[in-house]
């Protein structure tokens, strides 16, 4: 560890706290930065009979954090974390979120078809952050809105952020307090108190020299949600503002009149002008019949994972999770550990009990790059010619933490990538020989036997972009013995090769470790082998036939990190409108060559069913005497060799491959030489007289929009880039027309 | 990755003496790259100034129960300040080199 320095401050104001040895005997507990502990279980919260009800609070505290690589520092940090209780029957906060170590909120595990109850509280204290505005001013005279930061330059060099970035709101970092829940991989409806993350729910107002809270208060929060509970489980998801109770309604509008009143603004209180305020805005959503956006303190989730018995599309029985979604602060919340996974069984896990007996045990294992701040490499003290000072893999809140099975034993580690940028594979285990694994799902839905038993699939690497989750099988050898599990952090495996070495892939790390130990499981358990032991496959989750659809859509993503389809996110507008209970096929690009953006899409997943790489080893664009050759010239060859063979795999975060770059001076200086049918994707520089060709990799993508429409967004989950722009908004809106005409 | 530092300005517990500035995290470790804030939990504003410097740490006072903007040192050494709007209270950080990148 660095040696402690004392500030002069510190000194002066005789702040030193003392550093009394310890008596002798004792043994320091072991710090949270160190690697090596036990894993952390996370509490968890059940349904039962068909329902959750629970409390999931984000809530701001000191935990410990350790540095990036390199950085032996281990220091307390302000963050905002989740964590929660059960409500059926209330029962106590566990004492681990509360224990400095930044665990993920609690783990949610439900059943397909259950109706979730959440009352969720804003409980952060804004004055343990910077200075973060909810709402910004949209007069473009006035860019204020943004986080900033500022540095010893002086001005205008003294502004980091959003300096010369050139974020304007919406997208740019801001409003860090705020908070909602995307229930991510849940298929229900994005609207009112499901899914629904155009919600910006405020903290509770604090003020006065104790920092007193104004809030709703908990009697009126139990009442009224108890009241749309009840409604819930009557009539379903609410539909208008105006269903909820006229008690909670009054007290939200008084509340949020008192945050427009009294909220501070640039350096004065009670100074917000009139467009920055929350309230105008809701009182408009309310008249047009539009639930509102800003609530304040609390807020009532109340949905139902859709039951395929009453759905076109039931929800996958499998590994998902739950994340701050707020536009403006995605990454930073992540960062901070708003994460927490989200089980959702079925008749999957009932197969897997049934064939691997009551003592089956899972793992719930969430990857998480904490930290304090979102933007590693906004400061240039920070970043070097090549290098970015990045923050480490932690798995439930712990530096490579140790996962416990007895010899023989077959378990099912369910792996969430809850990391705010980056992916990672899974590698392998070492020693070689001991442990093993086989991927049984991906994206919380189950794999068909087909691809269980692909050959390879024993111990195959799987990448992780973020978002991403996958189950896997993981056998323990008979003997104990102590096994790493290796991986590999990344923005993309394949990358251009052109790049400069600054995007090369780092070291590996070693994620986890696994000890074998205890009594053996007799007789030692094994992979599934025989179809007829494979959980069954449901037959909503069928393949999207090529016959069913119904239109083909382009999006490209990039070629810089805040784009789609050459726009930042408009707020005003849906960019992609599908009619319910239709199936689309969707080609989804990358311009970009250095980051394989991750695409994401709400409420419903998708199958992958065509890849082009053209970083590719295997991708032929040099040769044009050799089979499948890419012209760079010629786009209507920039497509895969091979076809990717069925049965397809179920996703709904899929890292876009990279693009490819090729110097095409020699074909054109300016963009007007060009020929005309490379021309959309070549950038030319006129001081230069350089032209530069970018060969898009993409996949293609068949997804059926089908139970629920309403707004949702698709968007890159590297979340800085969702934050500063990368998304889009899309709707599904009713395949049938409300009108008769007889 | 950076660490996040917050400095709390306090009331002077014996008024009329000068609001004090205390790490929430003490003893500090500040290093190049790392973030400052300064949370004002005092009843009236405050500005927290370099001495001597041709920067700010922020571009406006810090209205009572507030927060400042994040400032992130570009440069090792010892800083000292004072609030601008108060002239007797002082206090100064003191800036580590970068730790290097892996």
């Amino acid at each position: 560890m660095m040696r402690p320095r004392v500030s002069a401050f510190a000194i002066v104001f005789g702040l030193v706290i003392s550093m009394a040895p310890r008596p002798a005997g004792t043994q320091a507990p072991p710090s949270n930065c160190q690697p090596g502990q036990d894993l952390i279980r996370i509490p968890e919260i059940r349904s039962e009979n068909g329902r959750m009800r629970a409390e999931v609070s984000v809530v701001s505290g000191k935990r410990t954090l350790w540095g990036s690589t390199n950085d032996p520092r281990c220091i307390p940090q302000d963050l905002r974390y989740f964590q929660g209780r059960n409500l059926l029957p209330p029962g106590p906060m566990d004492p681990a979120f509360s224990s400095g170590a930044p665990i993920p909120g609690p783990t949610l595990r439900a059943r397909v078809g259950d109706l979730i109850e959440i009352k969720f509280q804003n409980l952060v204290d804004p004055q343990a952050f910077a200075y973060s505005l909810d709402q910004a001013n949209y007069n473009p005279a006035n860019t204020t809105g943004c986080d900033e930061v500022y540095t010893n330059q002086p001005p205008p060099k003294n502004q980091l952020y959003p300096g010369q970035t050139g974020d304007v709101m919406p997208n740019c970092l801001h409003g860090s307090s705020t908070a909602n829940i995307h229930f991510h991989g849940t298929h229900t409806t994005p609207n009112t108190t499901g899914d629904n993350i155009m919600l910006f729910i405020r903290p509770a107002l604090r003020s006065g020299p104790n920092r007193a809270a104004t809030r709703p208060s908990q009697a009126l929060i139990d009442k009224t949600f108890a009241q749309v509970w009840a409604a819930c489980e009557k009539n379903g998801t609410p539909t208008s503002w105006q269903q909820l109770p006229a008690e909670w309604r009054a007290d939200q509008e008084r509340l949020l009149k008192e945050y427009d009143r009294t909220a501070p603004y640039r350096g004065k209180p009670g100074a917000l002008p009139p467009d920055m305020q929350l309230w105008p805005p809701n009182e408009h959503q309310i008249a047009k019949g539009v639930w509102p956006q800003y609530q304040l303190g609390a807020y009532p989730y109340c949905f139902r994972l859709a039951d395929p018995k009453t759905n076109t599309m039931g929800q996958a029985p499998g590994t998902h999770w739950y994340h701050a979604h707020k536009h403006g602060s995605t990454a930073l919340n992540v960062a901070n550990g708003m994460t927490g996974v989200f089980v959702i069984e079925g008749q999957y896990d009932d197969d897997l009990r049934r064939f691997y007996g009551p003592g089956f045990r899972d793992q719930v294992l969430m990857i998480q790059q904490l930290s304090s701040t979102p933007f590693p490499a906004l400061n240039p003290a920070t970043t070097r010619p090549n290098s970015v000072a990045k923050p480490q893999f932690s798995v439930n809140g712990r530096l490579n933490p140790v996962v416990k099975m007895r010899p023989g034993e077959v378990q099912l580690w369910r792996i969430v990538n809850g990391a705010f940028r980056d992916a990672v594979q899974l590698q392998s285990f070492a020693p070689q020989g001991g442990l093993a694994w086989r991927q049984i799902a991906q994206d919380g839905v189950q794999f068909i036997y087909g691809n269980y038993n692909a050959p390879g699939s024993v111990n195959r690497m799987v990448n992780l972009a973020p978002a991403n989750r996958v189950d896997l099988l993981v056998k323990a050898p008979a003997q104990p013995g102590r096994y790493t599990l290796t991986a590999q952090p990344n923005e993309g495996l394949v990358l251009d090769p052109n790049l400069p070495p600054f995007f090369n892939l780092g070291p590996t790390i070693t994620l986890l470790t696994v000890s074998v130990e205890g009594q053996a499981v007799s007789p030692a358990q094994d992979f599934i082998q025989d179809e007829k032991n494979f959980p069954a496959f449901p037959a909503y989750l069928a393949d999207v036939d090529r016959a069913d659809i119904k239109l083909r859509r382009e999006v490209d993503f990039g070629p810089v990190h805040n784009l789609i389809d050459g726009q930042t996110f408009d707020t005003n507008v849906y960019s992609q409108v599908m009619r319910l209970n239709t199936a689309e096929e969707w080609k989804v690009s990358n311009e970009a060559n250095d980051k394989a953006h991750p695409f994401h899409i709400h409420v419903n997943p998708f199958q992958i069913t065509e890849l082009f790489e053209p970083n590719d080893k295997n991708t032929n664009t040099t040769n044009p005497t050799a089979p499948c050759y890419v012209d760079p010239m010629n786009p209507q060859t920039w497509k895969p060799c091979t076809p990717l063979p069925g049965p397809f795999v179920w996703w709904d975060t899929f890292a876009i491959p990279t693009g490819k770059q090729v110097n095409i001076t020699d074909v054109c200086k300016v963009i007007e030489q060009c020929p005309a049918q490379i021309r959309n994707h070549t950038a030319c520089d006129p001081k230069k007289a350089t032209c530069t060709l970018t060969i898009p990799g993409y996949f293609k993508m068949r997804s059926r929009f089908v139970d629920f429409t309403g707004t949702y967004v698709i968007h890159c989950h590297i979340l800085i880039h969702e934050d500063r722009g990368m998304m889009q908004l899309v709707e599904v809106v009713p395949d049938k027309p409300p009108y008769v005409h007889k | 990755m950076p660490f996040t530092w917050r400095i709390n300005i306090k009331a002077n517990p014996k008024p009329p003496g000068p609001a004090v500035f205390a790490f929430d995290v003490n003893p500090p470790q500040i290093q190049i790259g790392d973030q400052i804030i300064w949370s004002n939990d005092d009843t009236v504003a405050h500005f927290p100034t370099p001495v001597g410097q041709s920067y700010q740490f922020m571009p406006t006072q810090i209205a009572p129960q507030s927060t400042s903007p994040a400032f992130a040192p570009g440069t090792p050494g010892t800083v000292n300040y004072v609030c601008a709007l108060h002239p007797d209270e002082k206090a100064s950080f003191a800036v580590g080199a970068a730790p290097p990148q892996g």
